[in-house]
């Protein structure tokens, strides 16, 4: 395993938990009765439950702002940055930011918040729920050297959801090419939406294609599956399995999170 | 005018200027300085205006220079998340203003729930900056997109570092601006911070802005705060209030106080 890794999250099979913001000003669900002062609440609450149930790193994400774009408005990424702010203080462990589905948008607010790592789809031609969605990896490094971003790691999506590779490219050579075009820190391979388990033959397909790039299982890893996710995965990233009731809209159960660190630490 | 006292708990209020170091992105930023350094350098400023007795902040990009029209998202992400670090030291009404740009400032104000913004929002300018154009209509549709319509805002009618196209007189531009825009105040700027806004140009524009209060945006101290308010309905302070006078040091508590003693004086008096 490459030496950041290790260094960065300070365990083996690294569990990342999403920190999902409430609709951001602008947002079609945002509640202006409710203000920004409730998501700054409601994330502090999400926050402190993962942290206390012994998570090894967080991932701050605009999770509610559906329908999402792929070219954000910047009134999202300042609100989540002020709540950041806000929460720094308590933050304890290592941690990332996703901006849905706005590469440049997450380098920018990892920047302003000095996140250590970024979540995004990098590279690629996909068919998708949001349309044509071709992001430029080449333009998007480029910024982040431009920002001083460069200690940022860039964890590379290679499988987005509610989206299809245009032409149906093979997964292996996908992952092949992108490791060698693009230098990604990490690779992720994701179901088809957030909490729906990755396909254990597609963690499979990239492990065997690359070994010097670690691997993480990017959607729907629970307490019954991540033993068996972790036979190809080197982490996961968890959200709907640490909401009560395994439902993604709900807060963050404490108790959730305690039962699968506790299997997840039994394992490594 | 009633808004003023309402939100200042002051007539002729003193607006003190927080100003962020270079940022990610911009030219002299440095990479090496820590979160938490920069936090405490805006924090302390924070703390010396509140404590000097200013009536409200401005949070602005001063050291983004050259400034930019259109600055990158990365300038403004980045003030929102030093503004979060220091929230809850701020007691007092705070407002934002993201160096050229009325749109970024007011996504800015709407993502840290501040009460003020201050921007040039009307008028076409020959600048330092280039061909300055604005688009009142498109950046107030933004405002009430983002639910944000209490922000007040405060219109730069004489901005620095330009002239408006064509020569047009201060005073007409201010009278067209308020029927078109209904700006919550207006500012009158000198060339650049630091220098002051000249008083005939600041009675030209109170002379036809009616009930719409009218701030000297820049240059003014202690020398020149009294003459300045007997025209002016307020004041955003910056230079005057740095360490030796000058604009990009710290702000130095006693010459916060300094300036204020004397505004309080003038309050009395009016």
């Amino acid at each position: 395993m490459q030496p950041w890794f290790k260094e960065l999250f300070g365990v083996s099979k690294p569990v990342i938990a999403m920190c999902h913001f409430q609709a951001l000003p602008g947002d079609r669900d945002y509640d202006e009765k409710k203000g920004v002062e409730w998501i700054l609440e409601s994330a502090s609450a999400d926050l402190n439950a993962l942290q206390n149930g012994g998570v090894d790193a967080v991932m701050f994400s605009n999770e509610r702002s559906m329908p999402w774009m792929t070219k954000v408005e910047p009134v999202g990424p300042m609100t989540m940055a002020y709540v950041i702010g806000q929460l720094r203080d308590q933050i304890r462990v290592p941690y990332g930011i996703n901006v849905i589905w706005d590469p440049t948008a997450s380098i920018d607010l990892a920047v302003a918040t000095r996140a250590q790592f970024v979540r995004e789809i990098f590279t690629g031609a996909y068919a998708s729920d949001f349309g044509l969605w071709a992001p430029n990896c080449g333009e998007i490094v480029r910024h982040q050297r431009a920002v001083c971003g460069q200690d940022v790691r860039l964890f590379f999506n290679i499988t987005p959801e509610a989206a299809v590779y245009m032409g149906g490219r093979d997964l292996a050579d996908v992952a092949r090419s992108t490791v060698f075009n693009a230098r990604p820190d990490a690779l992720c391979i994701s179901g088809m939406t957030a909490g729906m388990e990755t396909p254990l033959g597609d963690l499979k397909t990239v492990r065997e294609a690359i070994s010097d790039v670690p691997i993480f299982a990017n959607t729907g890893v629970r307490l019954e599956n991540v033993e068996e996710q972790f036979k190809f995965a080197d982490g996961a990233i968890t959200g709907t399995t640490f909401k009560r009731d395994g439902y993604i809209w709900n807060e963050v159960d404490e108790k959730r999170v305690r039962a699968f660190m506790d299997k997840v630490k039994s394992i490594r | 005018m009633t808004w003023i006292p309402e939100l200042f708990g002051a007539g002729k209020p003193i607006i003190g200027m927080a100003h962020f170091k270079p940022l990610p992105g911009d030219p002299r930023y440095d990479p090496a300085v820590t979160f938490q350094e920069a936090a405490d350098s805006l924090l302390k400023d924070v703390v010396a205006l509140q404590a000097g007795g200013v009536d409200g902040i401005m949070f602005s990009n001063e050291g983004s220079q050259p400034w930019m029209l259109n600055p990158p998202s990365v300038t403004a992400v980045s003030m929102a998340a030093l503004v979060g670090r220091v929230r809850s030291a701020v007691r007092i009404p705070f407002g934002v203003h993201v160096i050229w740009d009325p749109r970024k400032t007011i996504e800015l104000a709407a993502a840290v729930g501040a009460d003020f913004a201050w921007e040039t929002f009307t008028g076409v300018y020959a600048s330092d900056f280039g061909l300055w154009n604005t688009n009142a209509g498109a950046v107030i549709r933004r405002q009430r997109q983002l639910d944000a319509l209490q922000v007040r805002l405060f219109f730069e009618v004489v901005p620095e570092a330009g002239v408006y196209l064509g020569n047009r007189p201060a005073a007409d531009h201010a009278r067209s601006t308020i029927f078109n825009t209904r700006p919550d105040a207006l500012c009158v700027a000198g060339l650049k911070p630091g220098e002051e806004a000249s008083l005939d140009g600041i009675s030209q524009i109170k002379k036809v802005s009616g009930a719409v209060p009218v701030f000297a945006s820049t240059g003014v101290k202690p020398a020149n705060v009294e003459q300045q308010l007997s025209i002016a309905d307020g004041a955003i302070v910056g230079s005057a209030f740095k360490k030796d006078g000058n604009l990009w040091k710290a702000v130095d508590e006693k010459r916060v106080r300094a300036l204020m003693e004397i505004v309080k004086k003038v309050r009395i008096s009016d």
